[in-house]
């Protein structure tokens, strides 16, 4: 066995095997986005999540017609009258 | 930005309009380096937010993000966002970071949401969020809340 060969045996091929179980074992999770860890630092942009638009005016048609501008026509009075005022009425608040 | 001057203090770097941030459910998915959520993650979530609007014509949505300053008056602030959905529209505020959960409901949708069972979708969410499920307890608190508003026609 020459001197290249002994190194292709004893530390290349060695260093082959253990270079694909790594990417094997650790490529996938550094693939997937960040685990949340609670009192961790939160290092994202904010993101606001809002459904699709079909999705809220399609329930409205459905309702009779009869009943539904009692609520639409005060809501958009305070709305309107209120400006850029608070619409919030309620909630709820937690930590953890 | 400009409609909000009275909480620029407290919060300059949080968007006034939900259209300011990335909406997932128009089908651009953005999942750079900036997204916090997976592809999965993103429908997931798009599909609980859909679905929790449809079935209660209620406009749900969902910020993720830091709350400065006082957490409940930032996210006071952030509801009218919403634009002319807000009287109707419930906001699920979460701060990670903080860890504060705050869910803020309109004048039209705190009647079939009382304070009451906001605070036990609040519940089950913090105590998703606190095994570190962030999309598991906002997809569980979505689908409470819409259990809990009913379909509209039966509710009035």
């Amino acid at each position: 066995m020459s001197v290249v060969e002994t190194i292709l045996v004893f530390v290349v091929a060695p260093a082959a095997v253990v270079g694909v179980m790594a990417v094997l074992i650790w490529g996938p999770r550094a693939a997937r986005a960040a685990r949340y860890r609670p009192g961790r630092e939160w290092p994202y942009e904010p993101v606001w999540y809002a459904p699709h638009p079909l999705a809220v005016q399609d329930m409205s048609h459905d309702e009779p017609p009869a009943r539904r501008p009692q609520l639409s026509a005060g809501s958009s009075a305070t709305t309107a009258a209120t400006g850029t005022a608070t619409t919030a009425a309620g909630g709820a608040r937690g930590t953890w | 930005m400009t409609t909000h001057e009275t909480r620029q203090s407290v919060a300059t770097d949080v968007p006034a309009k939900a259209a300011d941030v990335a909406a997932t459910t128009t089908g651009e998915y953005t999942t750079g380096d900036r997204s916090p959520f997976t592809l999965k993650q993103l429908e997931r979530l798009d599909e609980a937010l859909t679905m929790a609007s449809r079935e209660t014509a209620i406009n749900f949505s969902v910020y993720v993000g830091r709350l400065s300053g006082d957490s409940r008056a930032t996210a006071e602030g952030l509801h009218p966002g919403m634009g002319a959905k807000a009287a109707n529209g419930v906001l699920l505020a979460v701060d990670p970071g903080q860890r504060l959960l705050e869910i803020v409901t309109g004048q039209q949708s705190v009647k079939r949401l009382p304070d009451r069972s906001c605070a036990l979708a609040a519940l089950s969410m913090t105590a998703a969020f606190g095994s570190g499920d962030l999309v598991g307890g906002i997809v569980n608190g979505l689908r409470m809340l819409s259990d809990q508003a009913g379909h509209p026609s039966r509710f009035r």
